[in-house]
Formats: C-alpha cells, structure tokens, sequence
C-alpha cells in the first residue's frame, strides 16, 4: 500500500516536472537590431495570487494567467468577470511580494506543520484580519511565529523555493523579439508605526501604511538564490545586499513607487529612510542602482499634487494622499513626497556632495493586484484589488441599488475612489529582448503613460536645427547630434542654449492629443525652481505670450454617454524647442509631459453602468499623459 | 466556497507542493482504514521513509536524525487527533476542513488516474483535431510614406498624390514625414492594425495587392503612400513551430479529463437525489 501511494506521488512529479518545462537558454543576438530603437510597452509592476494579498483578496490569477493575460489571453477575475487586453504587452516583470512568498507556500501547503493552524486557515478563508496580522508583522519587521516558526527560518526556506518557481515561470513564457518577461519581485517595507487598519475609519490616513516599497528587476536569468524582504532590512540595506549578491553575470536596479505615501520620506534630503544621516556610500548605491521611478500608478500619481512644492495646475491629476497640514509630515502628502521636488532637489545635492542620488528616469505601472497586468483602461476597469473593488458599488462605495453616490458610506467606505486604473510603461529600445529592455531602464530611455499608448520621442542637443521637427531623419540626427530621454548634456558652447525635439502621438484607441509641454527644474541660491513652458498646442492654437500656455481647445465630453469631441485635438504633435532663458552656469533638468484631450474618469463609467450622478469627490473626466525621462544639463565644473 | 477552491487549483505552486501532501492524502482516502482498526495507529518503517521523504521535499533537507522521534510523535498525534475528531463528526460542517478534503480528494483525481505523457503520434492526432485553435490570421508587410497633416496642414493630401505620382513615375520624390510606428517591420494581421492604425486603415490595406505604391490612405495618425510587401495568408503554423503549446494544452485537456472520469467512477458508487421542484429562497 505504502509503495502504490508513493508511485502514484512520483509520477505526478514527473509529470509536473515535464510540465513546467525547462526554457532552454537561447541566445538573442540573432534577433535583428533596430538602432533608431522602437517603442514597447509593458508592466514593470503586477501581483498575482503568490502575493499574499492578493491571494487573500481572493484573486484566482497566478503567474501564469498573468502572462497568458499579457500575451492577450483572457482571464477570471475573483467574482467570475473575464478581462482582456485590446492589445497584448511587449514585456512584463511580476513583482510579487518577498515579504509573504515563503507564509503564503506554507499556508497552501497541506502537510506543511503549520498547515492547520489558526493563521494559516484564516488565510485561505480570505480573513482580511489575517491580512492585517500579516501586514502588521512587515511593519514590525518580525515574521509571524505561527507561521515561520519562532526563527522565521521556516519561511525563510519556502520562500527560496518559491523563488525558484518564479524564476521558471518567467523563463516558460519568454519569447525573444516577441515577449519579454523580466524576473524581479516587490520589497514592500512599511514605515513604523503605520499599520494596515480594518477597522473601516473614514479617515483615509488612518487606513493606509506608508510605503517605502521598491520593485527589483533583473536584467537576465542570473539572479541571486533568493530574494530580500523587509525582514531583513531597510531600502539602503536592500541595495547594499543586492550589490554583494548580484553579481558576474547578474546585473539588477530598483524602482521605487508610491514616493506619494511616503510621508516625505523617499526623498528625504540629507537622511535615509530610518531617519539615520546619509552617508557617501550610500548615496552613491543608491545612484548607481536606481535610475528609475515610478511616477504614476493604480494608488495615484506621484509627479507633483496641488498646491504642494513645485506643482502646477495640471497636479491635480489623481491624487490620492490629502496634503499635509502644515508642520505635519506623517500620513499626508508633502513636497518630499514627489518626484518632481526630487529630480530637481537632486541637481542642488549633486551640486553639493557631487553626487544625485535623485537622477530618475520615469516609468508608470499598475499596482493591480488582480494579475491583469496593465489593465489600464478607464472604460473597461473591473477593479484591481479582488474581492475588494470587483464591482462598481463597492468601487464608488455605494450601497447596492443606491439612487446616488453617497461618499463614504458604502460597503468600502468610498476607499476605492481615489485610485485608479493604473499606467503603463513604455522603452524605447532595439528589440524586444531582457537584455535590449532592460538596458533601456537601465539608460532611463522610458517614458510612463496614465495608461494608454502615447509614443513619445525627446532629444536634446545643442547643434539641432531650428526644424529638426519636420526632417524625416529626426530620430537619426536626434541621436548623433544630441542625447534622447535619460541622457545628459554637458558644456554648453559658448553662447549656445540646449534645443529639444519633441515629437508625441495618440492612441488610436483613446482621445487626440491636446498639448505638449517642457518642465525645466533648477536651483537657484539655494531655491528649487521651475518653469513649464506649453511647447506644442492642437488645433493650430499658440501659447499666450504672457502666460505660456496654450489656450484652452475647448474639447468636450458627453457625460451621459462619455462620447469625446472627436473635432478637437491632435493625432500627433511635434516641435523644436529652444530653452529661450539658458543659463550655462547653472545645472537644469528638463522633461515633457503630453496630454491627450479629456476623457471620462473610469468612475463616471461606472456611475453610468449604475445609472447614478458620477461622484463629487472625484473628476468625472481626465486628461490622459504621458511623462518622458528627463534629460540633464550639467555645466562644466569650473577650476 | 467555490472561489476558494479554484483559486488553490489554479495555483501551480500548490500543484508542485502539495505533493508530498498527496502521499499521506491518499493513504486516507483511496485506503481508509478499516473500522476494526479505528483504535489502532501503526507507524511502520514504509511510513517512517515517507515523513522523512516529506520533510526533505518541503525544507530542502533531510531531516536531523536526532529529530526523527519527535517528526514522529508529530504523525501520531495528528493521526489520533484527526481519528478522534472524524469520529466525533468535527469536519463535517468545518468548511475549511470540508474544503481542504475536496480539494485534496480534486488532486488525488487528476494525479492517481494515471495521466501519461503524450506519444508524439498523440501529440500529431490532437493537433490535427484542433487545428482551429491554431490557424494563424492572414498577415501583411508593408513599406509606408507618412503625410502629417499636423506638419502640412490640408496640404498633406495632395502632397500625398504628388509623391505617389512620382514614386509610380520612379522620379524623385517628397520623403514624407517622420512617423513614430514606421520602425516596426513585423508582419501584422488585419486585427493588430486597426488597434494600432485604425480599422479604416486596416481594411484598406488588407484589399490592396502586392508590390505596387497605393494611396494616399488614411489611419488614427494622418495619410500614408502605401506599398504591400508580402501577404501570407491564413495559414496552420506546422507542429515542429508550436509543439510546447500543443503538448501543454494537450496535458491540460487530459488532466481534467482524467479528474472528471475519476470523479464520475466515484460518483457512480452514491445515490444522488437533487429535490429539483425546491424554489430559491426569495
């Protein structure tokens, strides 16, 4: 009997193991080059059901329905909805947890010693407490005993096995000069004191942690044999560890996201996250490692917020945190919290230490917890968060059958509101490769979109001509006279100010383009500045003189039917762009941000699926964009 | 509960683990011990082989002989504990111990009714069968020369026409305009050009013939000078390209197969009376 059992165990093996199937390691020279590079859009951030949280939030996708989704497959969401992309990704990087991989392994394994215990049971009852519990133990920075064990190190274990797994899944779905997928998991380390409630408070600051959670993406299939969690340590530490373990062949960099929830203290000059002082190495880690942010996803933008540092009137744009009362910089958003206030504090830090650690690139992403990975569109949202935010009551928090929006009172007490469908990534790269993908993070040649598929091209130079626009060779004498996103200038020539190409086009499948416009970032005794100059206007309207930007188009939206003003806007934009007050001396950070015309925010959708007013508390409609690296400008040090 | 279920079904993590679960799972359910022995626990050297066995698949390692007793008092007093608690009808409407013997019983299904490897012969005859679910849609390339008519204005159409007359005279002629999709050479079907030029484009381009300037036709972006390249038409890619697809896909269909006819031999052995006149509550 005994030996019967074991056979019929040893085939499934067997059968599992052929399965899974080993990827073979293939070489991608062979995969023809592109050197004007194309544009590719991805995911550089997505949890399937090996996120603890997400499992919980009873999400039915694992990796592998979140590649098949990213291919252009349908899938089941948690409540029986099925969701497809209109058009599959180019790359993917899942990001699930570290900090559960190991719980959530044990607790899904019966047979596990802690298989039948309270904690585990809860977990796969989908008992948000147990999610609490969980959450609690991450901010604490102690893995939970009555999982891991009083050492943690049953966890520990698991964790490096699921580590594997992840790695064979991604190398099951790659397809060079196809479908890349990049390995890389989240490190989601909570900020002391702040724990996840469920308590279902009202105040929205009371119910979120804060965040100082990176993605690590690495660039091919050598990574180290398991992965670092907040368990082990801080942000710094993390770096500092996969710079001893990631090494040889292995080649990795970090993504910070949700600098919005940070409580200031992403970009905290002159401390590190645990409020310790900076010191060289560090900074120089961080530099070295991390050359991109994420600027915008599902839990808000993180660019800029009104009325907040140096923001504008286009920073009203999803944001998700209230600002911060003045003197309070806990649980409310302030102007450490933006990446917009970081590159441009970044050039004053370089200027003093002679080091940036906040030279990023952008990329946005979704956050989805639902692996549906960039599932962004705002006419087709379905929720991002399982059982949470799977329908449109519980998304604008109204009770079932409602007659109106009634903020705050619903089953999810309107939480949901304020996020949104989340962004995408785009690269501009030679083929659609690991290696090619993520050298162009690498180089920060990236833009992030608020989800749909604007391309977007920026070069800078200072021997342009005037209508480098208009020349079919644009992309050529862009990169062999200048630099492209990401890139850096340096030594002005005499008398001469930096031109930039600018060049956007729409989706075909969201609204016409409105406007492009330049954002330069510098320092001035000692004082963040900045100025954004309307650069291109559709419709063949010109920037106002006095105020520099483009009148408004006047572009419409029906919002009983969501129908746009197809009349107004731009398929594509395009300018050449002289800095007209140039300072050599002085260094300067300039990106592009592209609006689309306005469309209607995924919660007027959801409002008209229900037959009810769009809610209050948030715009019925947006104005989708895109956001480029920004380039650099760095004066000849003097002496 | 369903949703629960599905979701650990779906978890190929849990596929691989659960293995070593299987071991003591089947035991229970294909062996369940007489009712003469319900008092009786024996731990026999087979069973001792096989704690051992698990606890190096789930840690990575053997375990330490020196905690060999200790692994083993564990079995028997889960073993007396889940007796005792099965005999006291505890489990009966426990919905997480209800579910964990479902899914269990859902594993030992699909594993124990011997679900083999396809033969390559096999692999060939279910291709062939399914073939549908493999056709590739019909796929052009093509060259094109780009008018903005954000650049030229209403321009842009009759330049387009001057530039076609002169690609046709082969003459010089205007360039056109730089177009952000143009460095993508892959062939595409009718479907992936209309989400990224635009249905009319896509349709035009799909009726045009082959090797010949065209145009000026219009997408989401502006006109294009049109030159059709190659077309392949639909076709059935040969097995050699997709044989990992085919053989997953293969596997999948069998493995449920085999878990439904398994579950139809069990179900055969219960009277099943469903009250179909019940009405839902309102």
């Amino acid at each position: 009997m005994g030996t019967r059992t074991a056979a019929i165990g040893l085939s499934g093996i067997a059968i599992m193991l052929t399965w899974i199937g080993i990827a073979a390691a293939q070489s991608t020279d062979s995969i023809p080059a592109n050197p004007l590079k194309q544009a590719y859009f991805g995911e550089l951030h997505l949890h399937t059901s090996y996120s603890l949280d997400s499992f919980i939030f009873g999400n039915p996708n694992n990796p592998d329905a979140a590649y098949k989704f990213a291919q252009g497959q349908p899938v089941t969401l948690f409540g029986g909805e099925t969701k497809q992309l209109r058009q599959p990704l180019d790359f993917v990087a899942i990001t699930d947890h570290a900090e559960f991989l190991g719980e959530l392994a044990l607790c899904s394994t019966p047979g596990a010693a802690v298989y039948d215990g309270e904690a585990c049971k809860g977990i796969r009852a989908f008992d948000m407490a147990q999610f609490g519990k969980i959450a609690a133990s991450v901010t604490e920075r102690k893995r939970r005993a009555d999982i891991c064990g009083a050492d943690g190190l049953a966890c520990v274990v698991a964790a490096k096995q699921t580590w594997q797994k992840v790695q064979e899944n991604a190398a099951r779905y790659y397809q060079p000069g196809k479908f890349t997928t990049l390995i890389g998991y989240e490190y989601s380390i909570n900020i002391p004191g702040a724990v996840f409630s469920t308590t279902g408070s009202k105040d929205p600051r009371a119910t979120v942690p804060g965040m100082l959670h990176r993605n690590v993406i690495f660039r091919t299939d050598h990574v180290p044999d398991t992965v670092f969690s907040a368990y082990d340590g801080t942000g710094e530490e993390l770096q500092a560890w996969l710079e001893a373990k990631c090494t040889g062949d292995c080649r990795v960099l970090t993504i910070p996201h949700n600098s919005n929830y940070s409580w200031g203290r992403f970009f905290w000059e002159g401390r590190n996250s645990d409020g310790s002082p900076w010191t060289r190495d560090i900074l120089a880690r961080r530099a070295r490692i991390e050359p991109l942010v994420e600027i915008f996803q599902i839990k808000g933008s993180s660019e800029c917020e009104a009325g907040i540092g140096l923001a504008d009137e286009e920073c009203g744009f999803e944001a998700a945190v209230p600002p911060c009362p003045p003197g309070e910089a806990d649980r409310c958003a302030g102007p450490d919290s933006f990446v917009r206030d970081a590159v441009v504090k970044g050039l004053e830090v370089e200027e003093k230490q002679g080091i940036n650690p906040f030279k990023y690139g952008f990329i946005a992403a979704t956050d989805n917890h639902d692996g549906t990975p960039s599932a962004t569109a705002e006419n087709d949202f379905k929720g991002h968060l399982g059982q949470q935010d799977n329908t449109p009551e519980k998304r604008l928090g109204v009770k079932p059958g409602a007659a109106g929006v009634d903020d705050g009172h619903g089953e999810s007490n309107g939480a949901y509101l304020k996020f949104n469908p989340g962004g995408l990534a785009g690269v501009w790269a030679e083929k659609n490769t690991r290696e090619a993908v993520w050298d162009a993070l690498a180089r920060r040649e990236t833009f992030g979109t608020s989800g749909t598929r604007i391309r977007v091209r920026f070069f800078g130079g200072f021997d342009f001509p005037a209508d480098l626009h208009r020349n079919p060779d644009l992309v050529k004498i862009g990169y062999a006279k200048g630099v492209p996103m990401g890139g850096d200038l340096k030594a002005a020539p005499d008398g001469r100010s930096p031109s930039f190409v600018v060049w956007a086009t729409r989706d075909p499948d969201s609204a016409p383009l409105q406007k492009i416009q330049i954002v330069k970032g510098w320092v001035e005794d000692g004082k963040s500045m900045l100025r954004i100059y309307d650069v291109a206007c559709s419709d063949g309207l010109t920037a106002d003189p006095s105020t520099g930007l483009c009148p408004d188009n006047s572009a419409a939206v029906n919002l009983k039917t969501c129908k746009t003003d197809e009349g107004k806007g731009a398929a594509e934009l395009a300018t050449t762009w002289t800095d007209p007050s140039f300072d050599p001396s002085t260094r300067a950070v300039y990106y592009v941000r592209v609006f689309e015309d306005p469309v209607c925010r995924w919660s007027t959708y959801d409002a008209i699926r229900l037959k009810i007013d769009p809610p209050k508390s948030v715009p019925a409609t947006i104005k989708e964009r895109a956001w480029t690296s920004p380039i650099w400008y760095t004066p000849v040090q003097r002496g | 509960m369903r949703p629960l279920l599905r979701t650990i079904l779906r978890e190929p993590l849990v596929h691989f683990l659960v293995l070593g679960g299987l071991i003591f799972a089947a035991n229970w359910v294909l062996h369940p011990p007489a009712a003469t022995d319900d008092r009786r626990i024996v731990v026999t050297q087979t069973d001792v082989a096989r704690i051992r066995a698990l606890y190096a698949q789930q840690w990575g390692a053997p375990p330490d002989p020196a905690d060999m007793p200790n692994l083993i008092d564990n079995y028997v007093r889960s073993e007396v504990l889940f007796r005792e608690g099965s005999s006291l009808g505890l489990g009966a409407d426990d919905s997480v111990m209800r579910n964990r013997i479902v899914q269990k019983m859902e594993f030992l299904l699909q594993d124990a009714s011997g679900v083999s490897q396809p033969s390559d012969a096999e692999i060939a005859a279910w291709f062939q069968a399914h073939d549908s679910a493999y056709r590739l849609p019909e796929q052009v390339t093509f060259t094109q020369i780009y008018f903005s008519p954000s650049l030229r204005g209403v321009r842009a159409e009759a330049d387009a026409r001057t530039a076609l007359d002169g690609l046709r005279a082969k003459t010089a002629s205007d360039p056109g305009d730089p177009f952000m999709l143009a460095a993508d050479p892959a062939p595409r079907s009718k479907d992936e050009l209309a989400k990224s030029f635009g249905a009319g484009f896509a349709d035009a381009v799909f009726s045009l013939p082959v090797g010949v300037w065209q145009g000026p036709v219009r997408s989401a972006f502006g006109l294009h000078l049109v030159r059709v390249e190659e077309r392949t038409p639909a076709r059935l890619p040969p097995l050699s390209e997709i044989r990992n697809r085919v053989h997953d896909d293969m596997m999948a269909e069998r493995l449920r197969l085999a878990g439904e006819a398994a579950y139809h031999r069990i179900a055969a052995r219960y009277r099943i009376d469903i009250d179909r006149a019940a009405k839902p509550s309102p």
